[in-house]
């Protein structure tokens, strides 16, 4: 148990991290999902494990969305400055470098712009990397469902920077 | 207006770009989109924006857990506040635990905000709660382990052994 749980503990503050742009409520997820998992493991079979961390996760972070809108009066969360990941550019041009690290800002906000179940499953295929039949396990979503939520997940991303970025992606 | 350059439109190159960039068509359905892409500048900057999106998004670093931020300026009791409120919520959560087995119900331990030597917040109790239920999770998983071991170690026992016991 306590390997799976180190072995699913990375993916889950991951997948935390980029649903609430907040490192420290991504970690306090974390171990609300660990303490769960703790609980509830003799009755999730091991096969299915790593779907229903997942799917555990993204309840968690839900919970904390929706407190977090009500508290703010709405609006969408953006990543703050303090917790904006750190990427490395070895563009070797300034200019470029800066260009980079701006397009990747304005990514990851729109990212975090992004409608459920879109972001969801942008995230989990595009930057955890999962199959498609993980993330409809995951989510609980047809197969193909996911492939439609996924198309426009990425519809939307590229439609909000299209405008800025267009010449710039050809490069 | 969808342009048409080798049978195949701009709304056609549209509907499968994803595919393209996740190279999942294949090389006789990727050839004409890519005739397509050559000539025409604005499926071109689609495509181009598309494979950067995707990379951009592969190629982020993966999220590091923090240490969490220290308290700053604050005494012994302070530095050590989420230790001592989950100390105090354990006390309490065990004291129910005793209490349900006897009688009379003696009263249970409660402890008032102000009687702590800080300040606590809601927030502050969300979280000593939460490491307190995580500390109980844990001893309740190495019981569980522990207790699994104990059965499985008696029943690799002759039966002979066991009976002794």
């Amino acid at each position: 148990m306590e390997s799976a749980a180190l072995r699913h503990q990375r993916r889950i503050f991951s997948f935390a991290y980029h649903l609430l742009s907040d490192r420290e409520e991504a970690q306090d997820v974390t171990q609300e999902v660990l303490v769960k998992l703790l609980s509830h493991r003799p009755r999730v079979e091991p096969e299915r494990l790593g779907p229903w961390l997942l799917r555990v996760t993204r309840n968690a972070c839900y919970d904390l969305l929706r407190k977090r809108r009500v508290r703010r009066g709405g609006g969408n969360q953006e990543a703050d400055g303090e917790d904006a990941l750190e990427i490395p550019d070895a563009a070797p041009d300034p200019r470029m470098r800066a260009e980079a690290a701006q397009f990747r800002r304005r990514l990851t906000a729109e990212l975090g712009r992004l409608g459920e179940p879109y972001r969801s499953v942008v995230i989990l295929r595009e930057i955890e990397g999962l199959p498609y039949q993980e993330i409809a396990d995951a989510l609980e979503m047809p197969l193909n469902t996911v492939r439609v939520v996924l198309h426009r997940g990425r519809l939307k991303l590229r439609e909000r920077l299209r405008e800025e970025y267009r010449d710039a992606a050809i490069h | 207006m969808p342009r048409s350059i080798d049978l195949i439109t701009c709304d056609d190159v549209l509907d499968r770009l994803e595919e393209h960039v996740d190279g999942e068509l294949t090389r006789v359905e990727a050839a004409p989109l890519e005739r397509h892409v050559r000539r025409c500048s604005t499926c071109a900057a689609e495509l181009a924006l598309a494979r950067r999106i995707r990379q951009e998004l592969r190629a982020l670093p993966r999220p590091k857990m923090a240490p969490r931020r220290q308290p700053q300026q604050r005494g012994w009791a302070g530095r050590h506040r989420w230790q001592l409120a989950a100390a105090c919520l354990f006390l309490v959560l065990l004291a129910g635990v005793l209490r349900v087995d006897r009688t009379p119900v003696e009263p249970p331990v409660q402890v008032a905000r102000h009687e702590l030597p800080y300040a606590v917040t809601d927030a502050d109790l969300a979280r000593a709660e939460r490491e307190a239920r995580y500390a109980l999770a844990r001893v309740a998983e190495i019981t569980r382990r522990a207790r699994a071991d104990l059965d499985h170690s008696f029943d690799a026992l002759p039966g002979q052994e066991r009976d002794q016991r």
